[in-house]
């Protein structure tokens, strides 16, 4: 019983059968090339081979180290988020058309944004937070989501799934009139703002503002992947799950803080970034089995990679200028999650 | 060893969906609650798996109350078997049956775990269809796979053997005669060697008479009568119940009802 701990977090690894094991490193593999050509292209080219070999002048080193990694990461960790809180919530709502928008928490920071952008300069000096403002208002507003979602299930407890789902469709809602309202306000030049910032982009990203996001991030990661055997469980059903041994408040309670933990994040550094958290888990599980215990892993892995090479495109497509990253997403997991109801109807 | 059932009432929105019950199931008996639809059946068994919780009197496991076990000390003392809900995902057969292990680590009892999970489906006889997807399968299949989700998650890999008891919800309904007397027979075996105490909620009258140890016939959220086959099943008072022309034969027993 001494080592308990250990077991009960790392036993989801024991149902990763061999063949998913080997899906999980075609997945690194191919978030390690996405990385790396990150590293290289872009609007100010550095050398594949000068990288490898750690040739670089000090112009390319102040690139890589002050603009590029933190940009690489920061993609690579909002997909990871993505990817995983999808899965996680698709797990949670027994539904495989659930997307981390659904319940509201990216909408919440997505106001939380716009208020900053359109009236932040009128309410609240610059000195106060300087350029932590923005994602703080973000993360505020995917918080008081999660708030007002905990209130009104009683602890996400009661009345079950179906009601949580429309209270964050009426949360959705909610937050759009008032975006709508703040555009309507807003000048020229915020609204450009507003406007890109919907459409996502890592381009703002510098150390300052990552750090905070890195140890959020990577916490409710760590914290969801051992709770993904109980996923799989709750599968059977809330009352079967419990008569199996599985704690259904608590559990539900994980994956709605730490799934909104990731999204909040996520959201308040690059903006709405669209499907990756629905499409992502489906290729997962397309790829290798619909089993939590290799999902969650496979959905952060395979969301870093996608996300690194989506802001890699996103910068090469019309260099030397940049597409709104979230665009790209959408552009292709739109028509993605059409093809998946159409069959998923069949 | 037992299940003590004191007392108990369950009383939801003013109606009396359980009044007043006393009931015991004892290890190594199986004991079959017949019943009209709506008698409270299921109720009952919901109330002793500790899914609801009783408005009155209290259930024990082995005179501990039922209410101070924690989840997982009540998944190792009980296994429930009901109709499944629908699953979203296209879970294999082996994932489904595997949910029913509920030791922490697989990696101790690895070897066991496998050799368990082949017996169990062997046992039910879906060792054909262990890689098929969940939601392809027919009505019965899926009766055969929550079966022995239930058998594994009964077995008990550590050596201070406790006594489990099954608590099943129609785990005939849907099969056709074969597996019926099939399930019956592994029902029996598991009472009879694994000395496990077995609560069997059943509509064939005559499989429960001559498969139960005992029988509880409830009417209207009450026990109408309570003990072995011969003494519960008179032809009166099922009349009265069933509202059904009922007739006896003595030998072989059997209940005629049309």
């Amino acid at each position: 019983m001494k080592n308990q701990l250990q077991i009960d977090n790392y036993q989801f690894i024991k149902f990763i059968n061999i063949k998913q094991k080997l899906i999980l490193v075609y997945f690194f593999i191919f978030l390690l090339i996405s990385l790396i050509l990150s590293f290289s292209f872009g609007s100010f080219h550095i050398s594949l081979l000068d990288l490898l070999s750690s040739n670089i002048n000090d112009l390319q080193l102040k690139v890589l180290s002050e603009i590029r990694t933190p940009r690489v990461i920061l993609a690579c960790l909002v997909g990871a988020s993505l990817g995983v809180s999808g899965a996680a919530l698709q797990g949670l709502f027994r539904n495989p058309l659930a997307d981390p928008g659904l319940i509201g928490v990216s909408a919440g920071a997505a106001l939380g944004a716009a208020f900053v952008i359109v009236l932040g300069s009128k309410f609240i000096p610059e000195y106060l937070f300087g350029i932590f403002i923005l994602p703080l208002s973000a993360i505020s507003g995917a918080s008081l989501v999660i708030l007002f979602l905990y209130v009104f299930t009683k602890g996400f407890g009661a009345k079950g799934i179906t009601y949580m789902l429309l209270i964050g469709i009426a949360i959705n809602a909610i937050a759009t009139v008032f975006i709508g309202i703040l555009t309507y306000v807003s000048t020229d030049s915020q609204l450009r703002g507003l406007t890109f910032w919907m459409m996502g982009s890592f381009g703002a990203s510098n150390w300052v503002i990552l750090s905070p996001a890195i140890i959020l991030i990577i916490g409710s990661i760590s914290m969801l992947l051992p709770i993904s055997r109980k996923i799989d469980i709750l599968q059977l059903g809330e009352s079967e799950a419990s008569r199996l041994g599985v704690n259904i408040q608590s559990l539900k309670f994980k994956i709605i803080i730490f799934s909104a933990i990731c999204v909040g994040s996520s959201v308040s550094l690059s903006g709405m970034i669209g499907f990756i958290g629905l499409v992502v888990p489906h290729l997962v599980r397309l790829l290798g089995g619909v089993n939590h215990s290799f999902l969650l892993i496979g959905s952060a892995i395979l969301g870093a990679g996608l996300m690194t090479f989506a802001d890699l495109l996103s910068r090469v497509i019309v260099q030397p200028a940049e597409l709104p990253v979230g665009l790209l997403t959408s552009a292709i997991g739109a028509p993605f999650f059409l093809w998946l109801i159409i069959k998923i109807k069949r | 060893m037992s299940i003590n059932i004191k007392n108990v009432s369950l009383i939801f929105d003013n109606i009396k969906i359980l009044e007043n019950i006393n009931l015991s199931i004892n290890s190594g008996e199986i004991l079959s609650i017949i019943g009209p639809n709506g008698a409270g059946k299921s109720s009952l068994l919901e109330v002793i798996s500790g899914d609801l919780l009783p408005s009155k009197g209290k259930v024990f496991y082995e005179d501990r109350c039922l209410t101070k076990f924690s989840l997982e000390e009540k998944a190792r003392k009980r296994s429930v078997m009901s109709q499944f809900s629908k699953i979203a995902f296209d879970f294999k057969v082996k994932e489904v049956i595997e949910f029913g292990w509920i030791e922490e680590s697989v990696e101790i009892f690895s070897h066991i775990f496998n050799k368990l999970i082949n017996k169990v489906s062997k046992l039910c006889e879906i060792d054909h269809l262990l890689n098929r997807n969940i939601n392809s399968l027919s009505g019965g299949e899926l009766k055969r796979v929550q079966l022995a989700k239930t058998l594994v998650q009964l077995y008990n890999p550590s050596q201070n053997r406790e006594d489990k008891y099954a608590l099943l919800d129609e785990p005939l309904a849907n099969l056709d005669p074969f597996y019926e007397i099939k399930f019956l027979k592994i029902i029996t075996d598991l009472s009879k060697k694994q000395g496990i105490g077995v609560l069997l909620i059943i509509h064939d009258i005559n499989l429960a008479a001559k498969f139960s140890d005992k029988i509880v016939l409830m009417n209207h959220g009450k026990i109408i009568d309570y003990g072995s086959p011969f003494k519960v099943l008179k032809p009166s008072l099922l009349k009265s119940i069933y509202k059904l022309p009922i007739k006896k034969q003595s030998k072989p027993f059997r209940i005629f009802y049309f």
